[in-house]
């Protein structure tokens, strides 16, 4: 009860502050925003809870300990990666949902793979994803050419590795 | 609460990860085993908490992270953005032009992959060299996420 309560309420509360900033300004970097915002609210949460341990809210005391602070910790946390990976399908349009929205508003008629080409070609479909890697810091644009950060290196790393235990080859 | 019951959750997704990458390697349907390693980790989580109020905090931690697992295994197998940095990290250190990423990697090989899987899912249909809509539950989700970026962001394209 106290986790589900607790969680739930630190969770929306930064939720709609977040909602709110984006409706003030929408930040240059959204992915670092929305780590600010939602892991900073946690942080901040959590140490309330340590400093006031008396607190409580409609009958519902604050958690107390290490497993109750860690269950609400583990609780939000959880929430905030799976609302970060839907929101980055908000932030950049999905080619696929791209193409299936452009084919059904075609109708009966259907569209032809030269028509969704011309509709979805580099500049929609590469470009934008070029420029967040830079925005990220993830790649450098040096003498014309682009290549990997550290953090980019990083992060190549990770899905390499997760890809070669599945036995699976680029993707994309 | 106990600490074993708190980590639960996390301890879940490791088995269910475990059981993901398993049954992938020996049966090779990839949607299947995400299915069946995430039902794993649900009993493993379900077992780990036992039947008490932490039970349901549980299971809901266990089904976001279980979430960001399959985004995970799915934007390795799909996102450009991924494929991009693979590519560049191939290159090593003297990266590549655009032009030389394209020649890689273009809007032809997306637009092609997509189609494939689309048509194999019936989400399109191929009638004389044309696409047309077929089950239109893809469609519900692109609208739905649209009305989300326009409510967040207040614009319905990327590029607006």
């Amino acid at each position: 009860m106290k986790t589900l309560f607790w969680g739930n309420l630190v969770f929306f509360f930064f939720f709609l502050l977040h909602f709110i900033v984006w409706k003030i300004k929408l930040p240059a970097r959204q992915t670092r925003g929305l780590l600010l915002v939602l892991f900073g609210g946690l942080a901040a949460s959590l140490a309330a809870f340590g400093l006031f341990p008396s607190l409580s809210l409609l009958g519902v005391p604050a958690p107390a300990g290490l497993p109750e602070n860690l269950a609400v910790a583990l609780y939000v946390s959880s929430l905030i990666l799976a609302y970060m990976i839907t929101y980055s399908a908000i932030e950049a349009d999905s080619p696929t949902l791209v193409m299936i929205r452009t084919i059904a508003d075609a109708g009966e008629d259907g569209m032809a793979k030269e028509d969704l080409l011309a509709a979805l070609n580099n500049g929609v479909l590469i470009e934008p994803r070029l420029r967040d890697l830079l925005t990220d810091r993830m790649a450098a644009l040096v003498g014309g050419k682009y290549a990997l950060t550290p953090k980019g290196r990083l992060f190549a790393r990770l899905f390499t590795a997760h890809r070669r235990l599945l036995g699976l080859g680029k993707g994309g | 609460m106990t600490s074993l019951q708190a980590l639960a959750p996390v301890l879940a997704l490791c088995v269910n990860c475990a059981a993901q990458v398993l049954l992938f390697r020996r049966a090779g349907a990839l949607l299947r085993s995400v299915y069946l390693g995430f039902f794993s980790g649900l009993a493993a989580c379900a077992l780990l908490c036992g039947f008490s109020a932490e039970l349901p905090p549980g299971l809901i931690t266990y089904g976001a992270l279980g979430y960001c697992y399959f985004h995970f295994i799915n934007l390795g197998e799909t996102a450009r953005r991924i494929r991009i940095v693979r590519e560049l990290s191939e290159a090593g250190p003297a990266g590549l032009s655009k032009e030389e990423l394209l020649g890689r990697y273009d809007a032809r090989n997306i637009l092609d992959a997509r189609l494939a899987r689309l048509v194999n899912n019936a989400q399109i249909i191929k009638k004389d060299g044309r696409y047309c809509l077929g089950k239109p539950a893809v469609l519900y989700m692109a609208r739905a996420l649209l009305l989300m970026k326009k409510l967040l962001l207040g614009r319905s394209a990327e590029s607006l």
